[in-house]
Parts: C-alpha cells; structure tokens; sequence
C-alpha cells in the first residue's frame, strides 16, 4: 500500500539531509511503527509521504499512485494525523469541524451528516459534539483527529504519536482503534516514542536515526539482531562487586542490567544480556560454580526499549 | 461540479458565520464601529458641502459626499482583494489548519477562491447596505448605473487577483509580512483619488497614478455611482482592469507556486 523508495529530503538550513535514502513498504492489514530519537526524521518521512515536504530524491507510493506526479490523487487515498495539537478551529464546534473538514474532501449534506454522527460514536464523543474545540481534553481531541482521519476512509493511515500526553485510559482506547484499523485492512504508519505501546500493536518496526534508516524488520528478528536473550536472576540477597565483575566476563554475557538490584523489592534481581550466539548450557554450569543466592531464573526476550537504546546509540 | 464549489463556498460562509459568532462582542463592537466611522464620514461631507463647489470632482457629480462615500466603499473593495487569499493562508498557518487542509481533496487555489469570494459577497452586501443608509439619511444623490458597477468591481477585483495570489505566495515563505499588498494599499490610498481627486496631484504623479488599476477601478467605479456613465466613458478604464488582469494573474500564480514550493522544500508549512 506504501512504498517509500530511495527518499532523501533536504532543508535549506541543515549541513546533513532530513531524511537520506529512505526505503520501506507498509501492506495493506499491517501496522509498521516508525521509531527514531526526536529529530531522527519520523515527521519529515509523514510530511514527505502526503506530498506536505519535498523530497530531493526518491520516489513516495501510495497504492500505485506515485505522490510526485498525482499528488491529488494519492492524498485521496490516505488520511494523517500530525502530532500538532492545533489542527482544528477552536472556536467551531467537533461537529461543525469535522462538517467542515468533509466538505473540503467532498462529503457534504446527509451523507456527510450521518458518516460524523457514526464517527463521534464511534469515538465516544457524542455528548461532546456541539462543545466549542477549545473545551475539548487531549484525549477527546486526539480521538476528533482520528475521525477526521476516517471520514474520508483512508486505505493508508498516517499517526504522528497518536497517544502522546493521553492518559492509559485513552492510550488503551487509541490502540485498540489501531488494531480495528488493521482488522479493516488499512495499512498504518505509526510514529511513536512510546516503545512499550509499540510493543503491544506493532507488526514491524522501521527505526530511523538523523534521517537514516537503521533497520526495518519484524520486532522478533530486530531484537535477536542486536543481541539474545536475557536472563533474569532473582536472588535471595545481594551480591559483592566482585561477583558482579566475574558475572560480566562470563562467556556469551554481552553486559548486565543491575537496575533490579538498587530496588531490591521483594528480592534483588539481576539481568544478564546475552550475546545471540550465547550457548546457554554452559553458562547455566558457570552460573553455579559462583554460588550465587538464586532463587529463580527466568529467561526473556531483550525488550523493545532496549533494543531502541543499543540501536540509536 | 458547479453544485460541488457551491457547498463548499457555503461551508466557508457557516465557518465564518460560526466563528463570528462565537466572538459576539467583537461582532457586535465591530458593527458599531463601522456605523460610527460611517456617520463620522457622512458628518464631514456634509460640513464640506455646506456652501461650498468642488470643480475638481465636476465629472462625478460634484457632490462630495458621494465622493468620500464612493472612495470609502471602493477602498473596501481593494482592501478584500488584495488582502484575502494573504490573511486567508495566515490565518490557517496560525492556526495549524494549513496542512490539513493542503492534503484535502480541495486545492489550495480553490479553498482561496472560496474565502475571496465569500468575501467579496460579504463586501458587496456591506456596501449595498451603506449605500443605501446613506442614500435615504443624507440624501447622497447617486445615480447607478448597476452594470457600470458590477463591471468596475468585477474588473477591480479580477485586476488585484493576481496580487493577492501573489501575496499569498510570499507569505508562505514570510509567515508574516507582505510587501505586495503594503505597496498597493499605501499607493492606493495616496495617489488613487480616495480621499481626494487625482486632479491635484502634480503632473508626475498623476501619470504615475493613471497607470495604477486602482485609480482606473475608482474612476469607472464612481463614474458609474454618481454621473450615469455612458458605456464609452467606462470603455477605457475597464479596459486597462482588464489588462492588469490579465498580465497580473499568471504573475501571481507563478509567485504563489513558488512560494507552496519553497515552503515544502524548507518543510515550513506548518510554521507561522
């Protein structure tokens, strides 16, 4: 549904470009979070693709529709939702903002009437609807923004961190709007800082750093890509420095999380981060031989936050 | 398609009407304000008039409060043309609306269109009203010849389009602050004949202000609200609106290109 191939976007003011050769494809029914620090490129990638910045190089597809040459025609078919609280007319009503906003995309009279009745439904928002936009809390405006984004039944869906400064309440809501758009077979772009909601709807993973693709994969394959699996050690007390140095030179341990054992509640606990090729039966062995307190070991998947912070950094 | 520009252009007119609305002491106080700006000119003119010809003004009547009036209305009119594609893309900036807008099924040149002509209607029925007021308080003697006016305001506008597309354009890059429109407007009103005939000003100035669409706007504009024009006084003069248009409209959307261009290539579009 889209395929970005090659993209490179300058501005006039910056020495390296905003974005340098960008290239990845999001099917139709899949959600692809696109991950990066701030100023890595993920909104110029969300510009780049609605036609709303200018790429130098590259070519931008939604569809079969190259956004260069029919730009009209591939805004059409694709609906956004930029980061920036201010997107609507504060004074006009939710209603009378999303009649407004249909209008501009040629869905007028009862159609458009009865399309925003359902949305605000849809959304929750109906006891809100004649409320002036400025009334509006941050969660009820990012829902009026993802019904805009649906009255023109986009078959690609651009999200500029969709659940930024919501509370859990609504990022739960907000994602499991997500999960219906996949159901519905629209293809999602979803920019995000928040890794642990990515975790929870993201099909593949796009991560960007100062305007360059780093890795565009499934979330499984990125994390074994970096490095195995962990080992979480609960221990029934603490352990000496010493300890942790010999832990830490053991063969297939790439580094270890000692987070857990400055909040020993209910008991200290220790991570070991193992290389991928880590063989675990005779670290296991070397493990005993230390004769640590061990109460337990559980053995994990590296999270996608650690997987973000190795990467980017 | 004609049904599907006139409901846009009537969503533009409930935006406005809604949004007006919303601010209903501005509404208010704005109103008053024009009848009191209104009554204060009406007051002058007819101080003015009081005993006193003005030669000067012979060709439109030579009553000077027709020519204050007339030259209020018309600056109106010049006002809404060159500024509302400018103010329009502004206001959208400021408020964040721009980019949403940019990517809905509607093109940016029409959603212009839309605001200026809804503007222009706005104008129209404003100075239909103050005419009106004025005609039946004061005795304005105007005799109208309604073509002559609906062709000069027509021309004027199609003459100050390209200007204001043009305006639009390098606000885009700006964010604020547009020369084009500073320019005409402060042409318009030193050497267009608002306030007083071109008639005065020293000969230079006067061939400077003939070359103006403006004056040309102006001139039509009242010959055709205070002398009843003969068609062969108003050829000239909408002639020249007519050539403005023409050379100024493809300049405008050539500036305005580059400016929707050069505001995607900095990614400055949502920036104000």
């Amino acid at each position: 549904m889209l395929s970005i191939e090659a993209v490179t976007v300058r501005y006039p003011r910056l020495e390296r470009p905003a974005l340098d050769q960008v290239s990845f494809q999001v099917n139709p029914g899949e959600i692809v979070a696109l991950l990066g620090p701030n100023g890595s490129g993920k909104t110029t990638l969300m510009k780049a693709i609605c036609g709303l910045v200018r790429p130098v190089a590259g070519s931008v597809r939604v569809g079969a529709v190259d956004v260069l040459a029919a730009p009209e025609e591939a805004r059409s078919r694709l609906g956004l939702l930029l980061h920036a609280e201010r997107s609507f007319y504060y004074r006009l009503s939710g209603f009378q903002n999303l009649l407004f906003f249909a209008g501009m995309d040629n869905l007028f009279g009862a159609a458009a009437r009865t399309r925003i009745e359902q949305l605000l439904a849809h959304f929750g928002l109906q006891e809100a609807r004649d409320l002036p936009f400025m009334k509006y809390s941050l969660g009820m405006r990012k829902k009026l923004s993802l019904a805009r984004l649906l009255l023109r039944n986009p078959d690609l869906v651009l999200l500029d961190e969709p659940t930024a400064n919501l509370d859990p309440a609504s990022v739960r809501e907000v994602l499991e709007h997500l999960r219906e758009l996949r159901k519905e077979g629209k293809a999602v772009l979803l920019a995000s800082h928040q890794l642990s909601e990515v975790e929870r709807v993201a099909d593949r993973i796009a991560l960007l750093r100062t305007g360059r693709l780093l890795a565009f994969d499934q979330m499984e394959k990125l994390q074994q890509s970096q490095h195995g699996p962990r080992l979480q050690l609960v221990l029934a007390g603490p352990v000496s420095a010493a300890v942790l140095r010999r832990l830490e030179r053991l063969p297939g341990v790439r580094s270890l999380d000692t987070r857990g054992l400055a909040q020993p509640t209910p008991l200290p606990q220790l991570a070991l981060v193992l290389e991928a090729t880590a063989e675990l039966a005779p670290l296991l062995a070397s493990l005993g031989a230390l004769n640590l307190p061990l109460v337990q070991i559980n053995q994990s998947q590296t999270t996608l936050e650690e997987f973000f912070l190795q990467a980017v950094a | 398609m004609m049904l599907v520009h006139t409901q846009k252009l009537w969503l533009f007119v409930l935006h406005n009407l809604w949004t007006s609305l919303s601010y209903r002491l501005a509404l208010v106080l704005g109103i008053a304000s024009g009848v009191i700006g209104l009554l204060q000119f009406a007051l002058l003119g007819l101080f003015l008039q009081e005993g006193n010809t003005f030669p000067a003004i012979a060709q439109y009547g030579g009553n000077i409060l027709a020519f204050l009036i007339t030259g209020s209305v018309f600056t109106a009119f010049v006002g809404m043309a060159l500024s509302t594609f400018g103010a329009f893309v502004r206001l959208e900036m400021k408020m964040g609306t721009l980019e949403h807008l940019l990517i809905s099924r509607t093109p940016l040149v029409h959603l212009m269109l839309y605001e200026g002509l809804m503007n222009f209607l706005a104008t129209v029925v404003s100075a239909i009203v103050t005419l009106t007021i004025l005609v039946l308080l004061f005795g304005v003697p105007l005799q109208v010849n309604l073509l002559g006016v609906t062709a000069s305001l027509l021309l004027l506008t199609f003459a100050l389009l390209g200007m204001g597309l043009a305006s639009a354009g390098i606000l885009l890059v700006s964010k604020q602050g547009d020369p084009i429109t500073w320019v005409f407007t402060t042409l318009t009103g030193l050497l267009s004949g608002v306030l007083y005939p071109v008639s005065i000003l020293p000969a230079w100035l006067q061939t400077i202000s003939w070359t103006l669409p403006t004056t040309q706007a102006l001139h039509a504009l009242r010959l055709s609200l205070t002398g009843a024009a003969s068609p062969h006084d108003l050829a000239a003069p909408l002639g020249a609106l007519l050539l403005w248009g023409a050379i100024s409209l493809p300049l405008g959307a050539l500036v305005l290109r580059w400016g929707l261009n050069q505001a995607r290539r900095q990614g400055s579009l949502g920036e104000f």
